[in-house]
């Protein structure tokens, strides 16, 4: 049976749930043991949708005892005393033990490049925290490329890739040690497989974009995809144990 | 930091999920798996048991240029469906879809007999061509039902000149799959279905879109018996499969995966795994296609 760590889950509503869907975080967690999953990396959607400082709080208080939920704060450059500077997002990270941050450029609308996003990402890459980005936050696979080689010393999961990726996905992987991807909807037909046979299973890091996207249809892609047991094992959770306890904060 | 109000304080008693009565293997327990469920190989990493009859109702053979997409071949598609313990499907060109008709088909023809195992075939129909000798496909037992692409044809399910082929189809009883992306599709479906009664109607992608989308989707199965839907695209939400089966009967939904445009995997196990009876994926799965084509 895999061990599966879950890297890319929301907790909390958002603007356009569906019918149907899970919504609260016990169902989450109901779907997670469905499925074996150990735990998963989450942030809450009205850091991504409102108010980020918002979100971050609200994000300790639904996972307040929960060792099983890894948690993930969306961070922004800095802005007059509107929001935290980059010592104080590290601070209150170690201190509510919060262990990755979420990148979201575009919803909040701001640049990554140096003028604007230099000290958070450097101070991030001082701490080895990993930072998530979801291609939809990205104005362009270029985009992603620059990010990757703008900052070569901080590592970067990319989220939710989607199935028509693979003629960027590939180069800018071979050519940017610190990018990782998630796995969900990463659905070309053998394509873990396929990474995995490229060398790239290493880089791989299951994730479901649940409750938005379907746990159970990411799971099922990689519980019976061709890999051999301990390939499986690597992207369901190793790759994300080692990416994690990496992080010094 | 200050306290806010926790989201569990914040919600409506209305915003609980959406939880059937009807349990996982008839045991009283709504989430737990347990080992005769349909589901429980998926777990494991498993094929699929023999006595499970599984058949991709929406497949696909042949690449695009649009991406990369991966092991799109005939071989490789059937290959995928012996792994995973699927009993087969029908496919349709995607060159047929994309580019040329004609020659999609007559590679169609060539793959179910390669892949005769696996593989049955669609005749992708085109209205800009009419020129298509309808009976020699059609007498090949290996053709099940036509495919209309209106999108990609630069047309619309409701084009006159697609009637040559509504016509025949439902003189012959064949079953038409269509894409259905948006949601005036099934209403173009809708009024297919109530001017061609013999012909069987299956909606692309139609379980597993937006709202809109599903509420055309679910007018159309309900007021025509002819009318079912796939379960294409199937990343939606956990829970979509059971929702969509609430609305339109486990009677109705199809099994497909888009494959090779996507792997299948996610989308069966999807299925095998959902919060319903062994009775409803069974149908879902590959019953109702069974009846659909006529397997």
């Amino acid at each position: 049976m895999l061990r599966l760590i879950d890297v890319n889950c929301r907790i909390g509503a958002g603007p356009a749930d569906r019918e149907g869907s899970i919504r609260t975080k016990e169902a989450l967690l109901s779907l997670m043991d469905d499925f074996h999953v150990e735990k998963a990396v989450v942030f809450h959607t009205v850091s991504q949708y409102s108010d980020a400082v918002l979100g971050n709080e609200l994000l300790l208080q639904e996972t307040e005892n929960d060792p099983r939920f890894l948690r993930q704060w969306a961070v922004q450059p800095a802005l007059w005393e509107l929001y935290p500077r980059p010592d104080e997002w590290l601070a209150q990270m170690k201190e509510n033990g919060v262990c990755s941050v979420r990148l979201f450029p575009k919803q909040y609308g701001h640049s990554l490049r140096r003028y604007a996003c230099g000290d958070l990402l450097d101070a991030l890459a001082e701490c080895r925290v990993p930072a998530f980005i979801s291609l939809d936050q990205l104005a362009s696979w270029d985009a992603l490329y620059d990010l990757c080689q703008d900052y070569p010393a901080n590592r970067f999961v990319l989220c939710s890739p989607g199935y028509r990726c693979l003629r960027y996905l590939v180069p800018i992987l071979e050519s940017c040690s610190n990018l990782f991807v998630e796995t969900s909807n990463l659905l070309m037909h053998d394509g873990l497989s396929d990474l995995c046979r490229h060398g790239l299973g290493g880089r791989l890091l299951f994730g479901s974009g649940a409750p938005e996207a379907s746990l159970a249809a990411a799971a099922s892609q990689l519980l019976l995809s061709d890999l051999a047991e301990e390939e499986k094992q690597i992207i369901a959770a190793n790759n994300a144990e080692k990416l994690l306890s990496e992080v010094a904060l | 930091m200050n306290q806010v109000p926790s989201n569990s304080e914040l919600r409506t008693p209305n915003s609980e999920p959406n939880r059937r009565e009807t349990p996982c293997c008839g045991t009283s327990d709504f989430r737990l798996p347990t080992s005769d469920c349909i589901g429980a190989n998926v777990y494991e990493g498993l094929p699929f048991p023999d006595d499970v009859f599984i058949f991709d109702i929406h497949a696909h053979v042949h690449q695009t240029s649009d991406f990369q997409m991966t092991h799109a071949s005939p071989a490789e598609v059937a290959a995928t469906m012996r792994k995973l313990g699927i009993d087969g499907g029908c496919v349709s060109s995607i060159l047929s879809i994309h580019a040329d008709c004609r020659l999609g088909n007559e590679l169609v023809r060539q793959a179910v007999r390669e892949q005769a195992d696996k593989l049955f075939g669609y005749l992708t129909v085109s209205p800009h061509d009419h020129d298509v000798d309808l009976d020699s496909f059609f007498a090949d037992p290996k053709f099940r039902g036509m495919k209309v692409h209106a999108a990609f044809h630069r047309s619309a399910i409701n084009d006159p000149r697609y009637d040559f082929f509504y016509e025949y189809a439902d003189a012959h009883a064949l079953p038409i799959l269509f894409h259905a992306w948006e949601a005036i599709d099934s209403v173009h479906i809708a009024q297919v279905a109530a001017r061609f009664p013999h012909t069987k109607l299956i909606i692309g992608h139609g379980a597993m879109r937006t709202w809109e989308i599903k509420q055309e989707v679910i007018k159309a199965v309900r007021r025509y018996d002819n009318v079912f839907a796939d379960t294409t695209v199937s990343v939606a939400y956990d829970g979509a499969v059971e929702w969509i089966v609430n609305e339109i009967g486990a009677d109705r939904l199809c099994y497909g995966s888009d494959i090779p445009f996507y792997d299948c995997r996610h989308v069966v196990g999807k299925v095998a795994t959902a919060k319903l009876t062994d009775e409803e994926k069974r149908k879902i799965l590959g019953e109702n296609a069974r009846a659909i084509l006529n397997l």
